[in-house]
């Protein structure tokens, strides 16, 4: 049975008193999947994966071995095998009155008020489809809750396994983090899968950060071959809050990012950076998108890529400066390294802007590794492959550099030496 | 150690040189001379293995091995070194972990095991030294943001630390100051040894002052029209190239 009519039956079995969910479900029935024919998703759609028969799961129903490698960095850990929290993997080191990091399932149990306050509020359903699809059923996945003023010492490390082992898997996750004012953390999200049968993960966070907040948070994507990725990001900054969210897509047949902020009070900073890399017949697609509604915010993005063999990947960078955003700064680059002639990028920078006082620049290229200074290590007696890893790691090492955490940026050059 | 014979190279279908034959044995350093155009850095090209050259005809031999065939990181592996014209800038890159790596790998290839971190960072030191070099430049990126004579100064540094059998300094001396030319010649000479060799190609004279050369040879049109002693040098300086040209004219003729 194909994985949408499985979706509508699920609908028509499970029926729900929650608003929020039949509305989602209106939405998400009368839309349908997008297709090639939405200009947002020019280069593919999820459509032929919905139409193949996946089984939805939710939770695990083996203890299966988590890859550890990133555990040690200390941190405030969830994982979550198919949305449902893995307690023998997972700890919390901070002690901070308030604070609340648990499953989406304890969260609406028992801190329903916070919980229905920020649930839904921030992701947009409306034009978007697979955030309706996410919103129509019951949320699985994290909830963290930063109460006013609390600086976290550890970073909070949230793991996202999916498995497709036995047979072809849809499963659908969700974050919600709520950053009080003046508070301050860290975020680590490693989406990974396990098993060799095709799997679709629809993943949609919202993240809500009050003034003065400051936040750093890094996603890695190091799923599977087989996996595909569909991951929206909303974010909503108000005054002076600063955020950092470095994405890094490692793997995957399909990734696609939706990554959107909104800088809701004056002088929110935000910087989006990104790294890609893309082999075989694989697709990136960074979809992002800032919206400047208040005066006085920046917003500094930078993506670059790597593409191999017959990948692709796709930029679509919009920059939106409202009409009171008067006083903007956004910066917007997006850098691609082509090594196969058959890799592809597709790149366009969007900039709306309605405001007249602002500073707005982007820019997109495209090259290949440079010959003259691969030549030039060659001359000092550096094997080609090591003069190429080192040259493609100084490359991102702009982006690498600005993740504040020594061992996930060790762990990403690494990835480099070892796959390209 | 180095035996050029009839060597015809080009790019892009162009013949740049026209029979090239030198031999160079350990203990000796070549001038190579020669007005613009004739065929000096396509030479040293060739040498270190650039690959938009293509060598048409001829063969050059290093430690009676065929260095054409060799990759440009085997050729550095066997103890071949060139100090560039334009040394490339590297963002991303520091110094030191390149030469770090460029040293280790060399040591791999003679089955040697890899310099612990202690001993490698005396080893650069003494080094630097030995250039006089800024050791605030080693934790830069390579080249980045280099004056044009710190750029040759960290080639030199890099001959320093590889120790190469044959050094081929490509203009090193053009667009340098006299005191970078003098730290520049002083690094070389203290690396003469009965061991290694240097094929020192130059536009100007003025180097031959700091570096005497055993051998001066003046390249014209890819060729090596005429060969002599550090003398021929100063007589170059003197008359210019008009009269070798001439000379040659006349014999044609």
């Amino acid at each position: 049975m194909s994985l949408l009519h499985q979706i509508k039956e699920k609908a028509a079995g499970q029926a729900t008193s929650n608003e929020l969910q039949q509305h989602a479900r209106a939405v998400f029935l009368s839309n349908g999947i997008p297709t090639r024919k939405n200009e947002e998703w020019k280069y593919f759609s999820f459509k032929p994966t919905f139409d193949h028969d996946l089984t939805w799961v939710d939770g695990a129903n083996q203890q299966l071995p988590i890859n550890t490698q990133l555990h040690n960095i200390k941190a405030n850990r969830l994982v979550f095998v198919n949305g449902q929290l893995d307690i023998q993997y997972s700890e919390i080191l901070d002690q901070i009155p308030g604070l609340i990091v648990c499953s989406m399932e304890e969260a609406s149990a028992l801190h329903g008020a916070i919980f229905t306050q920020h649930f839904g509020k921030y992701a947009s359903i409306e034009n978007e489809s697979l955030n309706a699809l996410n919103t129509a059923f019951d949320p699985q996945g994290s909830f963290v809750y930063i109460p006013k003023g609390a600086v976290c010492e550890y970073p909070f490390f949230i793991q996202h396994v999916t498995t497709s082992i036995d047979y072809a898997s849809f499963s659908q996750l969700r974050n919600l983090w709520i950053i009080g004012a003046n508070a301050s953390a860290s975020f680590i999200e490693s989406y990974e899968s396990i098993g060799s049968n095709k799997c679709l993960t629809n993943v949609v966070s919202e993240i809500a950060i009050a003034e003065n907040a400051q936040v750093n948070s890094y996603k890695l994507q190091q799923q599977q071959a087989v996996a595909q990725l569909n991951h929206y990001t909303q974010i909503n900054q108000s005054a002076h809050s600063n955020v950092k969210q470095i994405t890094v897509s490692m793997c995957g047949e399909i990734v696609r990012n939706n990554l959107h902020f909104k800088l809701n009070g004056p002088a929110a900073d935000c910087m989006l950076h990104g790294l890609y890399f893309t082999d075989k017949k694989r697709l990136v697609d960074n979809h992002t998108r800032v919206d400047h509604v208040s005066p006085h915010c920046t917003s500094d993005e930078k993506y670059k890529g790597i593409l191999t063999d017959e990948s692709t990947a796709v930029f679509n960078g919009k920059i939106q400066v409202h009409l009171d955003a008067q006083k903007t700064a956004a910066y917007q680059r997006n850098q691609n390294i082509l090594l196969s002639d058959k890799a592809t990028i597709n790149t366009k920078p969007q900039l709306e802007i309605f405001a007249d006082d602002v500073k707005c620049t982007h820019g997109a290229t495209i090259g290949r590794l440079d010959e003259k200074s691969l030549f030039y290590l060659r001359s000092r007696g550096i094997p080609e492959a090591v003069a190429k890893s080192m040259l493609l790691k100084a490359y991102a090492k702009d982006i690498t550099d600005a993740i504040d955490e020594p061992s996930l940026t060790l762990f990403i050059e690494q990835f480099i030496e070892a796959n390209i | 150690m180095l035996s050029i014979e009839n060597l015809h190279a080009g790019i892009e279908g162009k013949n740049i040189l026209n029979g090239i034959n030198l031999n160079i044995r350990p203990g000796e350093v070549h001038a190579i001379m020669g007005p613009n155009g004739a065929g000096k850095s396509t030479l040293s090209s060739v040498l270190a293995g650039k690959n938009e050259y293509t060598v048409s005809q001829g063969s050059v031999y290093f430690d009676g091995k065929d260095l054409l065939e060799m990759s440009p990181e085997d050729r550095a592996r066997e103890g071949l070194f060139l100090a560039f014209q334009y040394p490339v800038e590297i963002p991303g890159v520091s110094n030191t972990n390149f030469l770090k790596t460029a040293v280790n790998e060399q040591r791999k290839y003679r089955g040697l095991p890899p310099m612990e971190a202690t001993d490698f960072l005396k080893f650069m030191r003494e080094k630097m030294d030995f250039v006089e070099m800024d050791k605030s430049l080693t934790s830069r990126s390579l080249n980045e943001g280099f004056s044009g004579g710190e750029k040759k100064r960290n080639e030199i540094f890099q001959m320093a630390m590889l120790a190469p059998k044959l050094a081929i300094l490509d203009e090193t001396d053009s667009g340098l100051d006299i005191d970078a030319l003098r730290l520049v010649s002083n690094g070389v000479n203290k690396l003469r040894s009965k061991e290694n060799a240097f094929v020192v190609i130059t536009h100007y004279q003025r180097l031959l002052d700091y570096i005497v050369p055993d051998f001066v040879h003046v390249l014209y049109k890819g060729r090596i029209v005429k060969s002599g002693t550090a003398e021929l040098a100063k007589e170059l300086e003197q008359k210019g190239y008009d009269w070798i040209k001439a000379e040659l004219e006349t014999q044609n003729a």
